[in-house]
């Protein structure tokens, strides 16, 4: 159906209506409700953006601490403050969620909230996706931290070279986690 | 845990994609598409190309692991290095996965603060794909130290010093905007121009250990870490800030405090100096990097305990940022819905922006639309108001050619989400988990994709 074709249903265009109807009618059309289960399924980009941009920043903040509690181990020689397996798993958890949990997660996640505004359109491509791509994020990135806390974390540094992370059993599985 | 945040990023950029390339605003040509909209598609685009082999690699990894194959293991006839080439193959674009758009947001926040569009639109886009085809070009460097021929090793020299050209071009660009602008001082461009002279620091520290020999000297130590962090946190984290100064107040309605936002960038910008510029005097003296401590004859206290003071400035400037934040979100000044008299069309709408975004869609004659039509922006009409609908267009010229129905909200993305990330963590511990958890996955996706019977659906 093109743009220049009549109505061929009786649904009503927004050519006619005046600003303040427009906005109503708008507004019923593409808001999310405000119960839980209306929130959960959420698919409006600036909804799932503002998620995203937030949980990546929760991410930075545990990345930082993480730097931050490195750098007061190394401030004097022979401090004792970390041991070198935590030392260890404390490096690989800031790269990791530096890398994979902030930074790249930051900048999709400004661009599903702005690209839309910016090139005027109204949600953005594959909204359901869209919402998807939010879950499997958050869930990575509890998932990683949650091993951390059970002091399985991955220990061999963000890239994981190989053969160490091929040695140690589950650690690593934790970082790379699942077959696809 | 990586394999769910690659799952996320590749559909995020197919989204990006299809959102750059068929629903743009009528008359939004090729040339008239945004600097950030653009850093965005060309981010997408490594996605798709960089990601898979991380991908490929861990799985690998953990079938070797589960099942017994031996990609990795060189006893049974496997490759160790195998491993790096494919982890590096993406983890070289990823740099660039980050650097890229935080391009995108230098070009938005110098366009609204120079108060003029920013100079050299064509050769910006064109360095940006360029960046990112040599992106692919580089992943070696980081593997100089493990004995790889002499032929190959140079050529990934070559072509990382060649990076920094279409790079180099960038920055000349902007500083001809600036110097060519009449340049407002606020919060947003602060962080822009520590992110000059920060990241032009880090290009330098690159350009030589883009060099064999320097690399070898210098692999594993200090110097190497202060390099990438000059890179990622100056070339992504200070316009990342400054993209939060400018956007805040259109995703929330409310402005971030000015006189913090100062305080903010110093402290940052010194902190991070403190921090890491020691880095590359330490890596020079030898220390090695992820070593839990040193000995105190090795002399490198003094220099260490200056870092980590840097560190915790950079710290506080973090807490001011959040404190601002939290503030501004019940008290700051009202936005309204241009602040900062920006060219682009997200200005356009009110901030917050309502969930429709806008209630007429724009037609766009300019690239900074907003400047070329002071009064009010011409708009097409003709969508429907009682459905979800928006227009489809042509690729290069953002002609309109259907009104597209896009979906309503739905509980499955999420149920779809805990089905895939139960088999995943599933299959930490067996890998029968991967053929169990596909039913209900599976359940998922169809719940999902269950036609609604749409007037659209049955034609």
């Amino acid at each position: 159906m093109t743009i220049s074709d009549a109505t061929a249903h009786d649904d009503v265009r927004d050519t006619s209506l005046s600003d303040a109807e427009l906005h109503t009618r708008l507004t019923r059309t593409w808001r999310t409700g405000s119960s839980w289960i209306e929130r959960l399924s959420s698919v409006d980009h600036k909804v799932v953006g503002r998620r995203y941009i937030i949980t990546a920043f929760v991410f930075l903040c545990l990345g930082g601490l993480s730097a931050v509690a490195m750098r007061l181990q190394l401030a004097r020689p022979e401090a004792k403050l970390l041991g070198p397996d935590l030392y260890n798993q404390l490096f690989t958890m800031h790269g990791t969620t530096m890398m994979f949990l902030f930074a790249v997660p930051v900048m999709e996640a400004f661009a599903v909230y702005l690209v839309p505004l910016m090139v005027g359109t109204r949600n953005i491509a594959f909204p359901r996706l869209n919402a998807f791509s939010y879950w499997v994020f958050l869930f990575g990135g509890v998932f990683l931290w949650v091993s951390f806390m059970l002091k399985i974390g991955p220990d061999a540094g963000w890239f994981a070279y190989v053969p160490s992370p091929a040695r140690n059993t589950r650690r690593e599985n934790a970082s790379m986690s699942g077959p696809r | 845990m990586i394999t769910f945040t690659e799952v996320s990023a590749l559909a995020v950029a197919v989204e990006i994609i299809v959102t750059v390339f068929k629903q743009r605003a009528p008359g939004m040509t090729l040339d008239r598409i945004p600097l950030f909209v653009w850093a965005m598609l060309v981010m997408s685009f490594l996605i798709i190309f960089a990601m898979p082999a991380v991908m490929v690699a861990s799985t690998m990894l953990i079938l070797d692991r589960l099942v017994g194959t031996h990609f990795f293991n060189p006893a049974e006839g496997g490759d160790s290095l195998l491993w790096q080439h494919l982890f590096w193959f993406f983890g070289h674009p990823e740099v660039y996965i980050i650097f890229i758009p935080a391009t995108g947001m230098v070009s938005s926040i110098i366009a609204a603060f120079a108060r003029r569009p920013v100079f050299g639109q064509l050769p910006l886009i064109l360095s940006l794909i360029a960046v990112g085809f040599l992106s692919f070009g580089l992943w070696v460097h980081h593997m100089f130290t493990t004995g790889l021929p002499q032929l190959g090793a140079s050529f990934f020299t070559a072509s990382s010093m060649l990076i920094a050209v279409p790079n180099g071009i960038q920055i000349f660009c902007w500083l001809a905007t600036l110097w060519d602008g009449k340049p407002v001082f606020k919060t947003p461009l602060l962080f822009v121009l520590g992110f000059f002279f920060i990241f032009v620091i880090g290009g330098l520290s690159g350009v030589m250990v883009a060099s064999v020999p320097i690399d070898t000297q210098v692999h594993d130590t200090y110097f190497v870490v202060a390099h990438f962090h000059y890179v990622l946190i100056g070339g992504a984290v200070f316009p990342l800030i400054g993209a939060i100064y400018f956007w805040f107040p259109k995703i929330t309605g409310r402005m971030l405090s000015e006189h913090l936002g100062k305080w903010n960038f110093w402290l940052a910008f010194v902190g991070f100096n403190v921090a890491f510029f020691p880095m590359h005097i330490l890596g020079l003296q030898g220390m090695p990097r992820r070593v839990y401590t040193y000995l105190p004859e090795m002399g490198w206290g003094p220099l260490n305990l200056l870092s980590s003071a840097g560190a915790l400035i950079l710290f506080v400037s973090f807490v001011l940022l959040l404190l601002n934040v939290v503030t501004s979100l019940s008290r700051g000044r009202l936005a309204g819905d241009n602040p900062w008299d920006a060219g682009t069309l997200e200005w356009a709408t009110t901030s917050p922006p309502a969930p429709y975004n806008f209630s007429r869609i724009p037609f766009v004659t300019h690239r900074e639309p907003l400047w070329d039509n002071r009064e009010s922006l011409p708009v097409v009409t003709g969508l429907s108001v009682d459905s979800r609908e928006l227009i489809s267009g042509t690729l290069t010229e953002a002609y309109p050619e259907l009104r597209e129905s896009t979906p309503e909200p739905s509980i499955w993305p999420l149920l779809a989400a805990i089905a895939v990330a139960a088999s995943f963590v599933a299959s930490i511990f067996t890998p029968w988990a991967i053929v169990w958890g596909s039913i209900p996955v599976a359940i998922a996706f169809t719940g999902w994709f269950w036609p609604k019977g749409a007037p659209e659906d049955e034609k």
